[in-house]
């Protein structure tokens, strides 16, 4: 046993630390090991405590040791894939809701806390949590760190942090916002400075380990109702979507379309299969929310309604049991990973203009059938604040990542995808996706963002190898 | 479908992690699924992991064995709670149960395993039919009465009711018997069904046992077997079959089934004999492992009608008794650990009674009650074929 794992053992004990191959192996790779290679931590260790993490990172810090935070134990796009190895810091057992303030319209948590285990919590008052369509195993505040996609609750934003509390590379404890005051409330993101918060989100957990967040509840509402949409083609999916945008009358309006073999793969064993078969072509829908007291959204829907018949599309009948889940999964995923359901997705989502969604569509439906994925799905998302007609877009493929040469392909296809949307004019990458974010293509900002990292984390010990270096 | 084959599909896990928790739409509510993740909380002991590692075997990334991988392989209790998660929802799909009952047979077959525990049942088996050490001259040694010689209908004991839990087999035959059914035990041609074996990659004597016990059943011309035992059960109804690769050319029927089919007849009537709240654990070879979820409650309820209460989870969301695959016998701790978390479930919804349909469970779960807590301790463990032959008489 190393000295580093015996120290290790003394701060957490030995149950909850190993270098087993057994336990090391299954961090190594994600499902997107086709776009980052899998490399294996040296340690994984289970930290419950703050002052277990501040004596890890300490360590760490003295050891020059890599550390790779994955909080609720669910990785994406290799963004706790360790590139250099070192320690994978698990923090899973820190899952608890320190508090729900109902006064305050918030909640305190850890960062093992998953959407599931807040809901639920939450679920006791007449709040609500922001959820994304993500199964809600995954960490809210991991997701909240990132901004993730708020599925039908997009009138939100993307912004749910309030304030955090980081442990720095060098052990240092750092409290944001309000936090930071000499009475610590952690109700306010501002303080008497900027806010540091923001600083930290965004980035692929390179800046130190978060290890408590206060986040925004926002109250339930009365009704909330799924609408589904057809249409003749994308672009007329979108002027629609920006009305009801622009006027407020959706909680979220997601345009997608799905080719007809994608739809076909993710029906598949549902009572929707015999539907795909009556289809001539591709599919192209709105999954539209309106939400509010019943008079609210009785007279939203009406308006939608008005807003997508004018524009040639239909608004389709619902069954229940298809409206059930839907807000079922409105407020819990579970059923979000159908998009897996050929064995893989690839995705390579960002921000660009809403307008802009049937050149991106088409740009990258073109690629997938060159490369010969016609499994191919595309969304485009009006997210608030809709300012600069801010669109969550996402490219999506189903394919088989157990077949190497459709690895092989879906490499090629990435480079030329990428490089197609920039073309067309994006506002930037999803998330800070290793393989996909390139802070040298940045200029004087991506100059500033790694000068940031150093100045923080000087011996580059949180996360290395992700962007922005 | 050999572990080799399965590899491009071990591809196709991303680790979504919904094999770790019930179904939350079904139940309203977030509550584990996985024993032996939600014990050991690393990865490696969740679906997902396993899945990893089988891919790093197969890859021979891992060329050599450690005693964290065997533990991490073999504290999986087949319970099928990951499989019946992620099917159908995901783009995974292999079986769970069937991969990492195959990825166990590879571990034996490499000499990495089998666990020392598990060896020795083995060898209990080979010598004694039994994996309990307990002399073959025995496993009638609890039945008090004469049963005929001949019938069409077998009672299959199984091993946990003939040497562990008499009480389940004395009142299988009190229930049979009252239903007017001409049936017969198999001793001394009953020997273990080969379900210990199967469920620890141990696989080389289990053909042997399977075609003696067939033979046996064919040469006594039944035309009908009864298991009392969720796991001899299962075992018979779906290993049994592709063992042989064939049918079986007899009916088997679990006694949940067959005491069901009696009511109906109107063989057998049924009378309230409880006083409080009764819940029922679903074994996990019986629900998860043939489906079979409504005999057992059709049967409490013509008892005990609205006394009877579902635990939250249920049915293909029921929590594992903890005793299954072999961890028994190598991770008692462990095993007793799961089986708590069950009694503390049903006293949380006001049971009394915790009945279940498999005697291992039974037998997992008075073990627990030994170690658990004042406050459990009132709770009593009944097998169903106890109540219906109380109930019958």
């Amino acid at each position: 046993m190393s000295y580093i794992e015996r120290q290790l053992i003394d701060i957490v004990g030995s149950e909850h630390v190993s270098s087993d191959l057994a336990d090391l192996v299954p961090y190594e790779r994600d499902d997107q090991f086709a776009l980052v290679p899998p490399h294996r931590p040296d340690f994984v260790v289970k930290p419950s405590t703050r002052d277990e993490v501040q004596a890890i990172i300490r360590l760490a810090n003295r050891y020059r040791i890599p550390v790779v935070p994955l909080a609720a134990g669910i990785n994406r796009k290799g963004l706790c894939i360790p590139t250099e190895a070192g320690i994978l810091l698990d923090l899973r057992r820190m899952n608890r809701i320190l508090e729900v303030n109902e006064e305050m319209m918030t909640a305190t948590i850890e960062p093992g806390v998953t959407f599931g285990q807040l809901v639920q919590e939450v679920s006791k008052t007449n709040l609500r949590v922001i959820t994304p369509w993500a199964p809600s195993t995954v960490s809210v505040l991991a997701n909240y760190m990132l901004r993730g996609i708020y599925g039908p609750a997009t009138r939100y934003g993307t912004d749910h942090l309030i304030t955090i509390e980081v442990i720095l590379p060098n052990g240092d404890i750092l409290q944001t916002g309000s936090a930071a005051t000499p009475k610590g409330m952690p109700y306010c993101g501002i303080v008497n400075g900027p806010d540091l918060c923001k600083l930290f989100q965004a980035n692929p957990g390179n800046l130190g380990v978060l290890t408590k967040g206060t986040l925004r509840l926002y109250p339930k509402p009365e009704v909330i109702k799924p609408l589904m949409t057809s249409h003749p083609n994308y672009e007329a999916m979108v002027e629609p979507a920006i009305k009801m945008t622009k006027q407020n009358l959706v909680a979220a309006c997601w345009t997608m379309m799905f080719s007809r073999s994608a739809l076909k793969t993710l029906t598949e064993g549902s009572i929707l299969e015999n539907f795909v078969d009556l289809l001539e072509g591709d599919f192209y829908t709105m999954w539209l929310y309106v939400e509010g007291d019943r008079g609210q959204a009785e007279a939203d829907e009406k308006a939608v309604r008005k807003l997508v018949e004018g524009a040639g599309g239909t608004v389709l009948p619902i069954p229940h049991e298809t409206e059930e889940e839907m807000i079922k999964d409105h407020v819990w995923g579970r059923t979000t990973v159908r998009g897996w359901k050929k064995g893989s997705l690839y995705g390579c989502s960002f921000y660009g203009v809403m307008k802009h969604a049937p050149k991106y569509y088409e740009a990258t439906y073109k690629i997938s059938l060159k490369y010969g994925f016609d499994e191919f799905h595309y969304e485009a998302v009006p997210v608030a604040p809709f300012h600069g007609q801010l669109a969550y877009n996402d490219p999506c493929i189903l394919w088989d990542s157990g077949n190497p040469s459709e690895v092989k392909r879906i490499r090629k296809l990435h480079k030329e995808l990428m490089k197609a949307l920039l073309d067309v004019g994006i506002y930037g990458w999803f998330r800070p996706f290793p393989g996909v974010v390139d802070a040298a293509m940045l200029g004087k900002y991506g100059e500033l963002w790694r000068e940031i990292k150093r100045l923080i984390d000087p011996n580059n010990i949180m996360n290395p190898g992700k962007p922005p270096l | 479908m050999k572990l080799e084959e399965y590899l491009g599909e071990l591809y196709h896990c991303f680790h979504c992690h919904l094999c770790s928790m019930s179904n939350w739409h079904r139940l309203d509510a977030w509550v584990p699924i996985c024993p032996s993740f939600a014990r050991f909380c690393f990865e490696s002991f969740l679906a997902s992991g396993r899945i990893e590692i089988t891919r790093a075997i197969i890859e021979k990334e891992i060329d050599k064995p450690t005693s964290r991988l065997l533990e991490s392989i073999f504290s999986c209790t087949g319970c099928g709670a990951c499989y019946e998660q992620c099917k159908g929802l995901t783009g995974f799909k292999a079986n769970h149960v069937e991969l990492f009952e195959e990825l166990k047979a590879k571990l034996v077959e490499l000499g990495w395993g089998p666990l020392t525990k598990h060896a020795e049942f083995s060898r209990s088996i080979r010598e004694n039919y039994n994996p309990y050490k307990e002399p073959h001259e025995k496993r009638a040694a609890w039945l008090k009465k004469d049963v005929p010689k001949k019938a069409e209908t077998i009672y299959f004991v199984g091993c946990t009711s003939s040497y562990r839990t008499h009480k389940i087999a004395e009142a299988t035959v009190d229930a049979l018997e009252i239903a007017g059914i001409n049936f017969r035990i198999m001793h001394p041609d009953e020997w273990c069904c080969g379900s210990p074996l199967l469920r620890t990659g141990q696989r080389k004597m289990v053909k042997d046992l399977v075609r003696h016990n067939v033979d046996a059943i064919k040469a006594s011309g039944a035309r009908r077997v009864v298991f009392s035992c969720a796991g001899c059960y299962r075992t018979f109804k779906k290993d049994y079959p592709a063992v042989l690769g064939q049918e079986l050319g007899f009916d088997v029927l679990h006694t949940t089934e067959y005491f069901s089919q009696l009511i109906e007849e109107g063989k057998l009537k049924l009378k309230n004999i409880v006083s409080g709240v009764i819940t029922y654990h679903d074994p996990c070879h019986l629900g998860r492992g043939v489906g079979l979820y409504e005999p057992p409650r059709k049967l409490l309820t013509s008892m005990v009608g609205n006394k009877f209460v579902e635990m939250k989870r249920n049915r293909g969301d029921a929590w594992c008794c903890g005793a299954g695959s072999g961890v028994k016998s190598a991770f008692p701790d462990f095993a007793v650990w799961a089986a708590l978390e069950r009694l503390k479930e049903a006293k949380a919804i006001g049971a009394s009674i915790l009945s279940s349909s498999c005697p291992f469970c039974k037998h997992n779960f008075m073990d627990a009650l030994k170690q658990a807590p004042a406050e459990l301790k009132t709770l009593k463990i009944r097998d169903i074929s106890e109540l219906v032959a109380e109930g019958a008489k």
